[in-house]
Parts: structure tokens; C-alpha cells; sequence
């Protein structure tokens, strides 16, 4: 039903902040089918990725045997990880908190200014986690939410 | 890793120095002085032995050590060892400060006056055959060649680029894949740079790719290492660094350990094609309009890479070309491991060595079969497929004459150059350095076992 990237513009609905529309447009234009196989199953994947990373990093919060440096270590580079993707998309909401879990577990602010306490930064990553995966809920209702959302299923 | 093994290349090129140094002071002391002056190699193996917990990746390290020897021996030659004593940072100048140079950081527009060397009208008076089609394009399981589409739009002029994608992200390697796609790439994906490095170091890769796009935070072996693995073999294609660390200081290091450009993260359709249009000018169709002073290319292209080594090699260059005629007395001098490099000057220059890092109006010329051809085909013909002869399959068959003196070399190589490989790096060898004997003959030897008849034809004229 989506047949052109001309008429995309019109169709696709507002995201608001959760989405870079030039970005996710781009990844759009990359289908080359009414169904938008590639683009929903990058988007499909990516959430799949997405409430992945977000366990492991709820494992590394809660483990307490670990000692906080390495804990902070691992949780940089899950929130890493995720920023990858979520940026390629255009998911700039979800990006945006990855980074908060990037730099803290660098025992950075995210202006990149020290932050040695390291219970801060578990707290810091802590909730953006909690954003992070709010907001991931509300984006995927609307990209893949069987009545409303933007992908619809295969069926049509 | 990388600084670590920044050091450790520190080390062995004051090892190298050193051992220059002692073999012109008294030649006849070579073979005895291997065991005494090690502590270079002791302070290496040190490091290397201090940071590695990536038994993985270390190995890579080791092996490569091994070919990062291989390919800096033709520094032993008297024209270019002057460019190891100056040590560290001194043979930067060829790298023309790429963060203060606005080449790098802008897309350079406009038309290039004078002959431009990658029209099409002047492909065919490149006098070697080039090929033209990818023998193994179906070899990887990993790779995708996208159905040719709008062939007559096609911004490719002969060959379609093989682009290796280096991103352990899977959405964001298949996002990548497909604009490469789209713009008629074929494309590999490897998912960490220990995978990229053993694709480039596959013998069915040697072909070679035209590009790399190079993500630098992964698991396994980080963008960086494996750019500075990589250009121990091949010194030529373009490495893009896919990153969104682009802090001034990150660019720097990408730069430095060899990397040609900088992809910003999240990357977009376009400015991947600014990067192609860019960096692989010399495949479009119509390169005047593909936003791209030629100059440019042999700049950027050419200019980053294990520096000392690049140097050395085109200094050996010129020197080649000075002692042809004098080739056979010159196998008794000082030359000692330098002179296999020797033989693959031709009085036609072949892709291989035409090396001309000296002289941007020479590297306009670049052939497709450049970019890591001559280094890839030797890289992939070796003992782990690691052995370096620059030059490599490429280089014609020697005269009988030559093959004579190839023997003779291999005596002087063999005999007093250990530091030139040996299989292994063991660490109870002090980083493989004494390793003398067989192995290091090897590239000559299967030189000469493919001797005339193997390649066709007689010596090139």
C-alpha cells in the first residue's frame, strides 16, 4: 500500500523526538516492495536487539558480586552497542539514553566531565535504562502495533 | 593493543636499525650477534606479553609480526635504513597532517585539468592487462551480490566495486549493506576485525577489495587494530572509519594507524557515496563529475600506512631502478635481505610496483589492480598465507640470471638476516627474531618454483 517514496512524506506519520525522519526515510526508500520487508525487519530486529541489550544490562545492575568498575565497564559497552543501531534507524530517544549508559559507565557526564562516584553512575544508568525502555514501548506501538502502528502485518 | 603494538613495531624497527648498523660495522659478526643484541625484542615481547588477554587476537598479532618483518627488511638497503634512525615520528611527513590538511576534511570539487588518467580513453594504454572481473565474487558465504540493476545508469564505469564491511552491529551492517547495494556494490561483511583481517589475508580474497569501511568499536579485534593488521599487507585500499567518535583526537588515531577517512555515524546513503565517489574516483564511470580532483585520490589514498615501511619501499624503488644493471654485483654487496625486493623491478613497471609514494602526479595513475594486488597476491601465497614479497605472483619471471643471484640472496637472507621471519613468533624466541633458517627463503623459492614457464612469457620488456 506504500508504494513510492514520494508518497511516504504524506503517509508516514509524525514520531515526534523518538525518530530522526530524514534517518528512518532513508531506510525507507531502501525497500524495494510494497511490504517493506527490509525496513520492518531491520525495525522488528532491532527492537528484538534492543529489549536483549536492555536484560543485560538489568543483570549487570543487579549483580552485586561484581565489582562497580567492571560492572560500569560492561555496561559502557552494551549502552555502546545499542547506540549503534538505534542511531543508524534514526531512533534518536532511545540513542540519546544509550549514550547516558555509554558515559556514565565511563564515569563520564554526558558532556563528557568526570564523574568519579561510581555509585552516581549505576544510579544515572539506572534510569536511563527505565527511559530507555519506555521509550522503546511507546515507539514500538507505533511502528508495530497490529491495528495503528506503521508496519503492518505481512497479511495486509 | 594498538599502542602496545605500536611499541612493539618501535622496538623491532630499532631492532632492524641495529642490526643494519652492526652488519655494515663488521659484516663478518652477523651470524653471531643475533643472540646477544635482543633487548629491543625482549622489551616487545614484554609488551605484548603485558596486554594481551585476547589469546585470539594475539595470535593474529604474532603472525603478522612475522610478515610486518617480511615486508620492513627491504629497509636493510642502504637508501632507505636512514629513514628508521630517525625513529618514531619522523617519517610522519609523508602523511601531510591529515587533520590540518582541508583535503581530508572537505569533498574536494571541480574539474581536473590535464590528462585525467582514469578516463576511460586512456584505460586501454595501460600497458598490463588489468583484470577486469573478480575471479571468486561467489567464494564467501558471507557475501551478497545484489542482481545488476540499471545497468545503464550505473555510476561504475567497468567493474563493479567489492566493498568489505566491517560492523559487529547486525542492523547497522545490513542498513549498510543495502545503500552499498543500492549503488551497485557488491559487499562482504565481516562482524569484527579479526574476521576482516583473516578475509584479507584469505588467498581467495587475493583479488582484493576496493574499499573498507571499518566500524571501530568491536568485540574480538577493535576498527584500529585491524587497520594497522591490514596495512602490514596491503598498504593500498582505502580503510573508511565507520565511527561516531569523531572528537578531533579519535580522528587523529584512525589517521594514524592508517586509516583514510572518517565515516560519521549514523551514516547516510550519501555521504557513503561522497566516500565512494571519493576514495574509488578511478572505477566511475564518468570520474569528472564524480566531485573528485584526482589529485586528491593519490593524496589521500596513498598517503596513510605503516610509514616507515611505505618509505623504505619506495625508496627501494629507486634504488632498484639504479642497480638493474649492476644487479649481479650488487647480490654480493651489503644488500642481504633488501635484495629480493630487487627483482621485481621491471623496465616496465608492473601494478605491483609502481610505487610511488613520493610523488602524488605518479599516484594518479593507480590502476584497480593496485590497491593491494601485488600485496594481497603475495600475502595470500605464502607459509599461512602471510609470507610478503611485494610484488608477489605479480612480478615476471626472472631471467635466468637473476634466478642465479635469487639463490644467492637467499644464502645472504637465510644466513644472516633471522629477523626477516621465521614461522612462528614464539615468545622463548624473543619474538620469533632468531628464527633463522628455512622458512624465510620461501617467497623465493616459490618464485622459482613458478619460474618461466609457470608465469607466461619471457622477461617483460
Amino acid at each position: 500500500m506504500h508504494s513510492h517514496y514520494d508518497e511516504d512524506q504524506d503517509i508516514m506519520p509524525d514520531f515526534g523526538e523518538h525518530v530522526d525522519n530524514g534517518i528512518f526515510e532513508q531506510i525507507l526508500e531502501m525497500d524495494d516492495d510494497d511490504k517493506r520487508e527490509f525496513s520492518k525487519s531491520l525495525v522488528t530486529n532491532f527492537f528484538d536487539q534492543a529489549e536483549e541489550t536492555f536484560v543485560k544490562i538489568e543483570e549487570i545492575l543487579n549483580n552485586n558480586k561484581l565489582d562497580n568498575g567492571k560492572r560500569l565497564e560492561t555496561l559502557s559497552s552494551l549502552g555502546h552497542f545499542l547506540k549503534g543501531s538505534s542511531a543508524t534507524l534514526g531512533f534518536n530517544k532511545i540513542r540519546d539514553s544509550c549514550q547516558v549508559i555509554q558515559q556514565y559507565g565511563h564515569k563520564l557526564t554526558v558532556d563528557g566531565a568526570a564523574e568519579p562516584n561510581e555509585q552516581v553512575c549505576l544510579e544515572k544508568i539506572k534510569a536511563a535504562l527505565k527511559t530507555a525502555r519506555n521509550d522503546k514501548d511507546v515507539l514500538a506501538d507505533m511502528m508495530l502495533n497490529e491495528t495503528h502502528g506503521f508496519f503492518q502485518p505481512d497479511d495486509e | 593493543m594498538v599502542r602496545a603494538q605500536s611499541q612493539v613495531s618501535n622496538e623491532l624497527i630499532t631492532h632492524l636499525s641495529n642490526i643494519e648498523d652492526r652488519r655494515r660495522n663488521s659484516r663478518h659478526s652477523a651470524h653471531s650477534s643475533h643472540s646477544s643484541h635482543s633487548a629491543e625484542l625482549r622489551r616487545a615481547r614484554e609488551i605484548l606479553n603485558g596486554v594481551s588477554p585476547d589469546s585470539q587476537a594475539d595470535r593474529e598479532l604474532e603472525r603478522l609480526s612475522v610478515a610486518y618483518h617480511q615486508n620492513g627488511s627491504p629497509s636493510d638497503s642502504a637508501t632507505s635504513s636512514v629513514m628508521f634512525t630517525q625513529g618514531g615520528p619522523a617519517p610522519m611527513h609523508m602523511l601531510h597532517d591529515p587533520l590540518n590538511d582541508p583535503r581530508h576534511m572537505v569533498y574536494p570539487v571541480g574539474q581536473t585539468t590535464g590528462i585525467d588518467p582514469f578516463h576511460s580513453d586512456h584505460i586501454n594504454n595501460i600497458p598490463y592487462t588489468r583484470p577486469l572481473s573478480n575471479p571468486n565474487p561467489m567464494a564467501d558465504s558471507a557475501q551478497i551480490t545484489p542482481p545488476p540493476k540499471d545497468q545503464g545508469t550505473s555510476m561504475w564505469s567497468h567493474k563493479r566495486p567489492r566493498i568489505l564491511l566491517v560492523e559487529d552491529d547486525k542492523t547497522c551492517a545490513r542498513i549498510g549493506a543495502k545503500f552499498l547495494h543500492v549503488l551497485e556494490c557488491s559487499v562482504d561483511i565481516a562482524k569484527d576485525g579479526l574476521e576482516a583481517v583473516e578475509k584479507i589475508n584469505n588467498p581467495e580474497n587475493n583479488e582484493s577489495f576496493d574499499l573498507i569501511f571499518m566500524d571501530i568499536i568491536m568485540p574480538n579485534l577493535d576498527g584500529v587494530s585491524a587497520t594497522a593488521m591490514i596495512r602490514m599487507v596491503t598498504a593500498r585500499v582505502p580503510i573508511i572509519a565507520m565511527t561516531s567518535n569523531i572528537r578531533q583526537e579519535d580522528i587523529q588515531t584512525y589517521f594514524q594507524y592508517g586509516m583514510n577517512d572518517v565515516l560519521a555515524k549514523p551514516f547516510t546513503k550519501d555521504s557513503m557515496i561522497r566516500v565512494l565517489r571519493k576514495h574509488l574516483a578511478y572505477m566511475l564511470k564518468d570520474p569528472l563529475q564524480g566531485g573528485l580532483n584526482s589529485d586528491d585520490t593519490g593524496q589521500i589514498v596513498g598517503a596513510p600506512g605503516p610509514p616507515g615501511q611505505n618509505q623504505a619501499y619506495s625508496n627501494n624503488q629507486q634504488a632498484q631502478a639504479n642497480m638493474m644493471a649492476a644487479a649481479a654485483a650488487m647480490a654480493n654487496s651489503s644488500m642481504g635481505s633488501g635484495a629480493q625486493v630487487k627483482f621485481e623491478q621491471t623496465p616496465i613497471p608492473s601494478p605491483a610496483t609502481t610505487s610511488s609514494w613520493h610523488s602524488p602526479g605518479q599516484m594518479n595513475q593507480t590502476s584497480p589492480n593496485m590497491d593491494g594486488g601485488g600485496y594481497m597476491n603475495a600475502g595470500g601465497s605464502g607459509p599461512g598465507g602471510m609470507v610478503l614479497t611485494p610484488g608477489g605472483t605479480q612480478r615476471p619471471p626472472p631471467p635466468p640470471y637473476q634466478m642465479m643471484n635469487n639463490q644467492v640472496n637467499n644464502q645472504l637472507a637465510g644466513g644472516s638476516a633471522g629477523f626477516q621471519g621465521g614461522g612462528h613468533m614464539q615468545a622463548s624466541e624473543g619474538m620469533g627474531m632468531g628464527g633463522g633458517g628455512s622458512d624465510e627463503n620461501r617467497p623465493e623459492k616459490r618464485q622459482r618454483l613458478y619460474g618461466p614457464g609457470a608465469n607466461q612469457g619471457p622477461f617483460v620488456q
